[in-house]
């Protein structure tokens, strides 16, 4: 099937966002790792995708003030973190503690990172993550992300409890985030060694 | 349907909502794709609303040149004149001028005659549409390119240059497709007995189907034709979560939307319909769906009736 790869730079970090062609590099490189951090802070997929958008456009606007000794994914974090606060404000949905928001965003910075050491997105990750989990957690992921089932069905198709249904998707998660945290242990220790 | 697990209600614990927030994205596009719809509004946005803004401005500069041109024309048009009136009045005074005569004729009534016949009023009525929608596709400034090779199907297409403003130029769909039957006759492949086939958006169970043969079909420009058709068909979609059956299906390259008649029923987030007529069309797309129904029989005007010839 033809699909259209995510761009592999030689090296993101020399391209210039205010340079127009750099920067539509840099929307295709940066915008899903992007998405994940705003539907994580907003929890809503079109919100996510909207924060995204307003975060760019602001960031053409005033990529002028951009100091290109700073890392431009950090930028962008920075100006999706504002958005998402005036989005709040708006809709007075709940509300994040500092601390949580402060490990929200050192987590996908690190995963940003690793990308740019090894070149595996954070979802080449997952695909390995997700291989690694037990079947029992494998099928409840499988039907509640991947199938778009409910808890019930998920409940009656693999004839288990709700509740349990429940568990197992908190425990997949946990194991993926730890599975996560280990790739970008690892890499940065062979960085280091190299 | 997520209702009763991680929604804004109960938000999951930090450490896990990232992880919620990479799978669902993993499960919406995969590991190695990029949101292109996402992109495009981003550079529209952006990087190419710029070079409209330069056109833009460089447009609007023609207009306060010809304004400045067009009050300088006139000027010296309205001081010529004066010159010319001035030079006319010098003649007024040695040339007199001459009298003209006018004649006014007033017409008596004309007799009216009340037996004479009237002309007959205007009988056409309505017509009523009484005709079957068909799927219609779009005509556009493209050429589609149909390619199957074997299971893998792809329609690319090249949008031509009246739609240079598009921020794409191409755009590329591919089918994946299974059946326990395949049989190649003449221009197409033919795909008869549980058939599945599967697209990035859709996954599509189908009695039967069929697509044009590499090498076969012509780059044709101005596509009206679909380039995958099937009959008896489960179409399923992930995101937004969408079920429907219905008898025929083809698919636009040009739009990217899937044109399906004979539908029996639509399952969505919002509810199931079933009650379709058979001339209902309905178009579904990878965000929306529409359905187009035979509009009823409507008269304008009811037909004329004419005592004596009814």
């Amino acid at each position: 099937m033809p699909r259209t790869s995510i761009i592999d730079p030689t090296d993101p970090e020399e391209l210039d966002p205010k340079n127009p062609e750099d920067f539509t590099e840099l929307v295709k490189l940066h915008h899903r790792d992007l998405l994940v951090y705003a539907r994580a802070l907003s929890h809503d997929s079109t919100t996510a995708a909207d924060l995204v958008q307003d975060a760019f456009v602001v960031a053409f606007d005033k990529v002028k003030t951009f100091d290109v000794t700073r890392d431009f994914a950090t930028w962008m974090r920075g100006i999706i973190r504002n958005k998402w606060r005036e989005w709040l404000r708006k809709n007075q949905k709940y509300e994040l503690t500092d601390d949580l928001l402060a490990q929200i965003d050192a987590d996908i910075a690190s995963w940003q990172n690793q990308r740019l050491n090894d070149s595996n997105s954070i979802f080449d990750s997952l695909d390995q993550g997700l291989k690694r989990l037990p079947d029992t957690l494998r099928d409840a992921v499988i039907a509640f992300y991947y199938e778009g089932r409910n808890g019930d069905e998920i409940a009656e198709h693999l004839d288990i409890e709700p509740a349990a249904v429940r568990k197992r998707l908190q425990r997949a998660r946990s194991i993926l985030k730890q599975f996560l945290d280990q790739r970008i242990d690892s890499t940065n220790s062979a960085e280091q060694e190299s | 349907m997520k209702n009763d697990f991680p929604n804004h209600n109960t938000p999951l614990p930090g450490e896990e909502r990232l992880v919620h927030a990479a799978l669902e994205e993993h499960a919406r596009l995969g590991s190695n794709r990029n949101d292109d719809a996402l992109i495009d509004r981003i550079l529209l946005e952006t990087v190419n609303k710029q070079s409209v803004t330069e056109v833009v401005a460089a447009r609007s500069a023609a207009p306060w040149k010809s304004l400045l041109i067009g009050v300088s024309s006139a000027a010296a048009v309205l001081a010529l004149g004066f010159l010319l009136l001035e030079s006319f009045q010098v003649r007024d005074v040695e040339t007199p001028q001459k009298e003209v005569h006018f004649v006014v004729q007033i017409l008596e009534d004309s007799p009216v005659d009340a037996n004479a016949s009237s002309p007959p009023a205007p009988t056409v009525a309505a017509r009523p549409n009484r005709d079957r929608i068909e799927p219609t596709f779009a005509k556009v400034d493209a050429v589609v390119r149909p390619i199957s090779t074997g299971n893998d199907y792809f329609a690319e297409t090249q949008f031509g240059k009246s739609l240079s403003q598009l921020p794409s130029q191409a755009q590329h769909h591919g089918f994946l497709i299974s059946a326990s039957k395949v049989v190649q006759t003449g221009r197409e492949t033919r795909f008869d007995g549980d058939v599945v086939i599967t697209h990035d958006t859709w996954k599509i169970k189908a009695a039967g189907a069929s697509v044009p043969i590499a090498g076969k079909v012509e780059e044709v420009p101005n596509v009206q034709s679909p380039s995958l058709t099937a009959f008896d068909v489960v179409v399923n979609q992930l995101s937004p979560r969408r079920t429907v059956h219905a008898k025929t299906l083809n698919f636009d390259a040009v739009t990217g939307n899937l044109i399906l008649t004979g539908v029996q029923s639509i399952s969505s987030p919002e509810g199931k319909m079933t009650k379709f007529q058979a001339s209902d069309r309905l178009t579904l797309t990878k965000t929306s769906y529409e359905i187009e129904s035979l509009p009823m029989e409507r008269y304008a005007s009811p037909p004329l009736l004419t005592p004596g010839k009814n």
